[in-house]
């Protein structure tokens, strides 16, 4: 009884330790985003975001939130940028942070596919992306995907610039901080 | 000077924020001045600025007339979130409260509407300016919403005042600037305020501004086809122009000066010396052309604020 406990308390430890929290900024994460429109397209994405991501043995327990200010934005053009602020897009004064969640990692036949929740001009959706994930000693993270601007209501334009956003998103961490 | 935009953008901007809007509104101000009674005095310009500009709307999507872009209009919703944005309290947790820019053309026509009330003869003086003052406190408060005034507590006080002036100088001049003066004054002057939103780099106030131009041009032509005054519609430039530059300015992230948004917004003021001529001499062309010089004056100073900022 006495051995099963010891394992047991053994194991918790384990599982707890091999948890662990590391930051999120923009040092370390990069989301770079690409809007096209018929006769071209533009680039740009956020200077600031914060958030943490928790990361154990497996990628599968992955858990992250990330928080992004929208009053950051950058794009190619510095008119562009003042225009995606503007309520016409982004609304950076109404809603001057979006935020993302995963709530599920899954492995699959190409490497793992996240799943999701973004927030963008108050509206929540549930999103899910093909992603390479490492989490050996530090969090690296590679996805590429597409969302819809007019799921969050950023309908304005529509015809004039395309409602399809490619995102792509990079996280690259030092090593974690173990988790207490 | 700054690049104009594509040339098909152009074109899509004047047939529907200009062209559009410019014909349904004098369509509809047409048919109020032939078939309302009374509509001359009272409401064909109101009824026609609205429809005119409803129906630019319809192409341009420049305003939402829906709390929640996933869910169908809720009048009951709608009506909630209106007493919490003026009165400060009530507002279910369910609800979440629409910017400033959903109740700018409810508030515009909340104070065109009271204003033809307003006109009623039956009414007592008193009880006219007691319905202009609580109208265009509840169109302040609408405008200037609770975040706003967390801000700044006085700003809704200031855009009353400033609805409140604009309204009764444009009341004033408008009974003297008959065949079309004030209508066309006032397209000419909503076009500059879509000149100045442009700089401060948003398509959809730009286009606010240029639906409501194009429904004064509709209105302006039928004010001068029939000679008349297709009245009730000051209201909702008195509120149109001020909230519409305030939102703006708010939201907006240009280096356009405040000033700018500032002088579009009072711009009807211009108009008051107007009220210091003598009734007798009040008609005729040099009194609609000092009309229009004045009005136009401070927008075009704005734009050429705007212009040489940016």
């Amino acid at each position: 009884m006495k051995t099963i406990a010891v394992v047991a308390l053994c194991g918790l430890w384990a599982g707890v330790a091999l948890a662990e929290d590391v930051k999120l900024a923009a040092d370390n994460a990069k989301i770079v985003w690409t809007g096209t429109k018929p006769n071209g397209k533009h680039v740009g994405g956020f200077k600031k975001l914060a958030g943490k991501a928790v990361i154990a043995d497996e990628p599968t327990d992955l858990k992250l939130d990330v928080e992004i200010d929208c009053a950051s934005l950058y794009s190619d053009d510095p008119k562009l940028t003042a225009h995606l602020k503007s309520p016409d897009f982004f609304s950076v004064k109404e809603h001057p942070k979006a935020k993302f969640s995963i709530t599920a990692v899954e492995k699959d036949d190409s490497g793992y596919r996240v799943t999701g929740d973004l927030t963008l001009l108050g509206k929540t959706k549930e999103i899910s992306f093909p992603a390479e994930i490492s989490v050996k000693g530090k969090l690296t993270l590679a996805a590429d995907f597409k969302i819809n601007r007019s799921d969050y209501g950023m309908t304005f334009g529509q015809g004039m610039v395309d409602d399809e956003v490619s995102i792509s998103l990079r996280v690259a961490t030092k090593a974690a901080k173990k988790k207490s | 000077m700054p690049a104009l935009p594509p040339f098909e953008l152009l074109v899509d901007a004047a047939l529907y924020a200009v062209f559009v809007p410019a014909v349904v509104a004098a369509a509809a101000s047409w048919a109020a001045l032939r078939f309302m009674r009374g509509g001359r005095t009272t409401a064909a310009g109101a009824w026609g600025v609205a429809i005119g500009f409803l129906a630019g709307n319809c192409f341009r999507h420049a305003v939402e007339f829906r709390i929640a872009f996933d869910r169908p209009f809720s009048i009951v919703e709608s009506f909630v979130a209106a007493w919490y944005t003026v009165t400060g309290f009530g507002l279910p947790a369910h609800i979440v409260l629409p910017p400033a820019r959903f109740w700018l053309p409810w508030a515009s026509a909340f104070v065109a509407v009271a204003g033809m009330l307003a006109q009623s003869p039956r009414l007592p003086a008193v009880a006219r300016r007691l319905i202009a003052i609580g109208t265009v406190v509840i169109a302040g408060r609408l405008i200037v919403t609770p975040a706003m005034r967390a801000e700044f507590p006085w700003l809704w006080v200031a855009m009353a005042l400033a609805i409140l002036a604009n309204w009764q100088v444009l009341e004033a001049v408008s009974r003297d600037l008959t065949s079309g003066s004030l209508p066309g004054g006032l397209t000419a002057l909503f076009l500059l305020a879509a000149a100045v939103l442009i700089q401060a780099h948003t398509a959809r106030f730009t286009d606010v501004a240029t639906m409501l131009a194009g429904a004064w041009l509709g209105v302006a032509v039928v004010s001068f086809v029939a000679n008349g005054i297709p009245g009730g519609a000051q209201g909702i430039a008195a509120t149109a122009l001020p909230g519409l530059m305030l939102i703006a300015q708010d939201t907006t992230f240009s280096a356009v000066p405040l000033v700018a948004f500032v002088l579009i917004g009072l711009a009807p003021l211009a108009l008051t010396p107007l009220l210091m001529v003598p009734v007798q001499r009040r008609s005729g062309g040099k009194f609609a052309t000092a009309a229009w010089a004045l009005l136009l004056t401070p927008a075009c100073a704005a734009l050429l604020l705007a212009v040489s900022a940016e």
